[in-house]
């Protein structure tokens, strides 16, 4: 039972990681269709920022700030310079610019920072907590706490702001919106700038548990991208259920069964979840519309 | 377009119109790609030079094998690598495990990666968009994660060497040769490309880049429609997979990988979706970069990176259309 | 098909910069610049996964090739180093290794810095009979010899065997198995489960496995911590994750000792596991404690100029990792002068004579069956962690 509850926390803390990759995932999907390949790139921009902030010698807190706003301000430059200026390309071909911005994110951030590992010190010590012998990383509680503040702030964002009120309505219909006076244009950069804050969050919670590394977005991102789709893209529950979903399998893979093939189960339980819930585990039901 | 179609499905309308994308493929593309195949070698003049377009040849039949699904039917593909690697493996083990003559081996490889396709094809094919997407994406990986786990078998990390192909009693091993290999391949792939792409089966296709039902009222069995391009897909990838493994003498489940899966994707993205003679630019292009960008050395991933968001910036549909569209318009 | 005009333009440079000084001092060297430069090969994993090994190996090759051209380069010629960088991917190197032969048209190719890598290049090698010097330490690379190519560190069996030695030592013969799934992490776990079949005196009671990527390796160690047999943990790995494991080890209050290979003896491992890493037991390359070895060991006046160098140019203290770039061109620059000529059969010939050449991480001899890999006594030294420095222990 102690075995089980510790790989359930350790599922849970990197189903929350993954969570938060997936919520970017989808909150610019949404606005733009885009499945935004750079999302994990973000990521470590967000991880990096922070550590060289604290390098600089700022205060930790004031690092971590500004890491997740360089996410943000990342997130807002990549739709200004590069998706907007294809908006009448078709979304493979946005998908191709992702990917290209993701290279030039990783590409800097290797001429900048090469490419070794950094870490960033935990925000409350390293002292574990013991609870029915599970052993806690008051990291973890960071992560999964931030990731629960995230899901909650943004969900009231969405239901009772006006700006939320207006990007749901530029994802549902962008003509109609346009009509009723939103800026959708604006809607839609202010959701890449959205993700990459998201992305950015998740870079600097895990970064003192993983470390971060001009590479560290590749693994992060797919998995981010296959819990965004797990839970119907789309869906910001989903999101965040897929995630821990993702997370918690994995974990008691590596816990019960075989480590090596923890991804291969993965994969095999989304394949077998999307031939019977072809929308993913909360998508929209409905057939297809002409 | 609905809302549900948008927030579900791949959005419509991915590939350029019908009739211009067509014209460098009939006979006259295949003269073309001929006359350019015999005069290349004048230029070629290093051993590595062959080695690259004998590398461009065989990424471009996969492109096109590819871009039969991807741009005509719009079905996107993340786990092409998959089928690949099962060709790759496939002819590996056979060859130099079992001693099979090397081109049976490539030829069962390739029909066993049929027969995969066409088994999972039905249920994952239902899917649409990004869901398609991820369910290829992860039968690919699940490939990938056996070949680097069943060591026994495949070498694991370490990877395969292969025994050398011999035709007619004589080892192949110089460039030269196997550049006439591939280019026949190519040859023979480009036109019956366009062959098929005008078959009724074609015509289907296309249809099905648009609302499913239009094509099923039109009389199209759209689920065996999409199942049967998969299944061409994967043998031409498959197959291409064990020919290049032939050629490279080795391989590593890196040629498995997600990224090797995106690169493919990529090729038939650059050279323009739904364009034959596009899958043959997108490849030779994919193929180059990375080698030509080592003389930039640490600035390779920055540079590759602006180069995809230029190209796709300025020419979003993919090289060879938006070449030809303004070439038409410059014309007239 | 563009070339290396980086390299070319640093070349001209330097070349007009030597020839300046050259006129100055001997005619000699005057002479030495008229003739072509030498063109050595160099392929190493500065990118991805592996970038920890090559960009280390990398800057090392690149350091001490200038210092030999400073000095008026070999049998009166400048080296010129047409280098790649493979990105951990083994069909790349390969590719890059036809390249080199058949495009760039180098005598010799040093490369690469993993197993893989090597092997893909190795059959390249073979094929176009071009001596190929690698910096990777898989017992597979020398076992069985092929007559083209040679390995600089001493093989992950031999490295092993350090750890092994250390365990018995200390009566910790029960032992937990901790390694990822990549390519190193794999063979050498296939090497200890043997090396422990062989010599008998330790046993491995748990075998656990991660795959690359992971972020978190506390379900491993959970069922480590649980079965109370385990005496000593190994962590086969390199790169970040076995400093996550160091970590989680920590978190999960495990007692026993932990060991970590020479794998991620560096500088740069103590400061990611931060505290959490006292006391961590690894097997240490002598380059990275070199200033504790005994006068009197052959590597240690060496190790010690060759560390005044790359601090000057990279600041940076060097490991073992930079110690094989070192190794692996000084060993095939001395086989080109004892060669006389870039000849690669007679290079060749010359690098299975090499005989006692020292370089900073060991002395080599190779001889026909012997091609590196395989040393009399093994050079690793077994270290703790100590206020985040490495140290000697017994």
């Amino acid at each position: 039972m102690t075995e089980f509850l510790q790989y359930l926390m350790t599922g849970l803390t990197v189903g929350s990681i993954y969570g938060l990759v997936a919520l970017g995932f989808v909150i610019v999907y949404n606005s733009s269709n885009v499945i935004n390949f750079a999302q994990g790139d973000l990521q470590m921009l967000g991880g990096m920022l922070a550590v060289a902030f604290l390098a600089a010698g700022l205060p930790l807190p004031v690092a971590i700030v500004l890491g997740v706003a360089g996410g943000g301000i990342a997130g807002l430059a990549l739709y200004k310079w590069a998706i907007r200026p294809a908006r009448q390309a078709g979304p493979l071909a946005l998908v191709v610019i992702t990917l290209g911005v993701a290279l030039v994110l990783r590409g800097g951030a290797e001429l900048l920072w090469g490419r070794g590992y950094f870490s960033l010190p935990e925000f409350s010590g390293h002292e574990t907590l013991n609870l029915f012998g599970v052993t806690i990383v008051p990291q973890s509680l960071w992560v999964i706490g931030i990731t629960a503040v995230v899901v909650v702030g943004l969900s009231r964002f969405f239901q009772s702001s006006k700006t939320g009120k207006a990007i749901i309505a530029t994802s549902l219909d962008p003509d109609a919106a346009t009509l009723m006076g939103i800026d959708t244009g604006r809607m839609k950069l202010l959701c890449f700038g959205l993700g990459g804050v998201l992305a950015a969050v998740a870079g600097v919670v895990i970064a003192p548990i993983a470390f971060t590394y001009s590479t560290v977005g590749l693994m992060l991102g797919l998995k981010g991208f296959v819990a965004a789709v797990l839970g119907g893209l789309g869906n910001f529950r989903g999101a965040l259920a897929g995630g821990l979903v993702l997370g918690i399998t994995e974990t008691m893979m590596s816990g019960y069964g075989r480590s090596d093939y923890k991804d291969a189960v993965a994969f095999l339980l989304i394949l077998v979840i999307l031939i019977f819930m072809p929308r993913g585990l909360f998508g929209a039901a409905g057939g297809e519309r002409v | 377009m609905s809302d549900i179609d948008k927030a579900i499905g791949m959005p419509r309308g991915l590939s350029t119109a019908g009739g211009p994308r067509l014209r460098l493929a009939g006979q006259g593309g295949v003269l073309l790609l001929a006359a350019i195949l015999l005069l290349l070698p004048w230029l070629l003049r290093s051993g590595f030079q062959y080695h690259m377009a004998v590398m461009i040849g065989i990424h471009a039949v996969i492109a096109i094998g590819l871009n039969l699904l991807v741009g005509y039917a719009g079905q996107i593909s993340l786990g092409h690598a998959g089928f690949m690697a099962i060709g790759a493996y496939g002819t590996a083990i056979l060859s130099s495990r079992f001693g099979w003559p090397p081109l049976l081996g490539v030829v069962v490889s390739a029909a066993a990666a049929g027969l995969l396709a066409f088994a999972v094809g039905r249920p994952i094919l239902r899917l649409k968009g990004y869901y398609l997407a991820m369910a290829t994406l992860g039968l690919g990986m699940i490939i990938y994660l056996l070949i680097s786990n069943e060591v026994w078998l495949t070498g694991g990390p370490d990877g395969l060497s292969l025994p050398m192909l011999s035709l007619f009693g004589q080892d192949v091993d110089s460039p030269k040769v196997w550049y006439g290999i591939v280019a026949v391949l190519l040859l023979v792939a480009y036109w019956m490309a366009g062959n098929l792409v005008n078959s009724p089966l074609g015509r289907a296709l296309r249809s099905l880049e648009g609302p499913e039902a239009l094509s099923a009222a039109a009389g199209v069995d759209v689920s065996a429609s999409k199942v049967r391009i998969f299944t061409v897909s994967a043998v031409v990838t498959a197959f291409m997979g064990g020919i290049g493994a032939l050629y490279a003498g080795f391989i590593s489940p890196k040629s498995a990988d997600f990224m090797q899966s995106i690169e493919l994707v990529l090729m038939v993205i650059l050279g323009g979706m739904g364009s034959i003679p596009g899958a043959v630019a997108g490849a030779a292009i994919v193929t180059l970069l990375p080698q030509v960008l080592t003389a930039v050395e640490h600035y390779e991933p920055l540079i590759y990176g602006l180069i995809l968001i230029l190209v796709m910036v300025l020419m979003p549909k993919g090289l060879v259309p938006t070449l030809a569209h303004r070439l038409r318009r410059s014309r007239s | 098909m563009t070339r290396q005009p980086k390299i070319r333009k640093a070349g001209v440079v330097r070349r007009v910069l030597s020839a300046v000084a050259g006129l100055s001092l001997v005619i000699g060297a005057v002479a030495a610049q008229a003739a072509d430069p030498i063109k050595i090969g160099a392929i190493t994993t500065s990118t991805g996964p592996g970038s920890y090994l090559g960009e280390a190996e990398e800057k090392a090759l690149k350091l001490m090739v200038a210092q030999i051209n400073k000095k008026g380069g070999v049998l009166g010629r400048e080296i010129q180093l047409v280098h790649y960088d493979d990105g951990t991917n083994a069909e790349r190197a390969r590719a890059l290794m036809q390249r080199l032969v058949t495009e760039d048209e180098v005598s010799v190719v040093i490369g690469s810095s993993t197993t893989p890598n090597t092997l893909s290049m190795a059959d390249v090698a073979t094929r176009y009979k071009i001596p190929l010097v690698s910096m990777a330490g898989a017992k597979a690379i020398t076992d069985p010899v092929r007559p083209w190519v040679f390995a600089v560190p001493e093989n992950d069996v031999m490295a092993l065997g350090v750890m092994f030695d250390h365990l018995t030592k200390h009566k910790l013969t029960r032992v937990a198995l901790l390694s990822s799934t990549s390519g190193f992490g794999r063979a050498a776990r296939e090497g200890a489960l043997e090396l422990s079949k062989k010599r008998g005196d330790i046993s491995i009671v748990v075998d656990e496995t991660y795959a690359a990527g992971d972020t978190d390796m506390s379900a491993q160690l959970t069922r480590i911590r649980g079965n109370g047999q385990v005496q000593a943990i190994i962590n086969l790995d390199f790169g970040n994750q076995p400093a996550i494991v160091t970590r989680n080890y920590a978190a999960l209050g495990i007692k026993v000792p932990l060991y970590q290979s020479h794998a991620i003896a560096a500088p740069k491992y103590p400061e990611l596991a931060g505290p959490s890493s006292e006391g961590v037991r690894v097997a240490v390359q002598p380059l990275l404690v070199v200033e504790q070895l005994p006068d009197s060991q052959p590597e240690k006046a060496k190790g010690l100029e060759f560390r005044k160098l790359i601090q000057e140019r990279y600041n940076e203290l060097p490991h073992g990792f930079h110690g094989y770039g070192y190794d692996a061109l000084l060993v095939t620059v001395d086989a080109i002068s004892r060669a006389g000529s870039t000849d690669k059969e007679a290079v060749r010939k010359a690098l299975e004579q090499t005989r006692g050449v020292a370089g900073v991480t060991s002395q080599y001899t190779f001889s026909a069956t012997n091609h590196g890999g395989v040393m009399p006594v093994s050079k690793l030294r077994m270290a703790e962690i100590r206020n985040k420095g490495f140290v000697l222990i017994d």
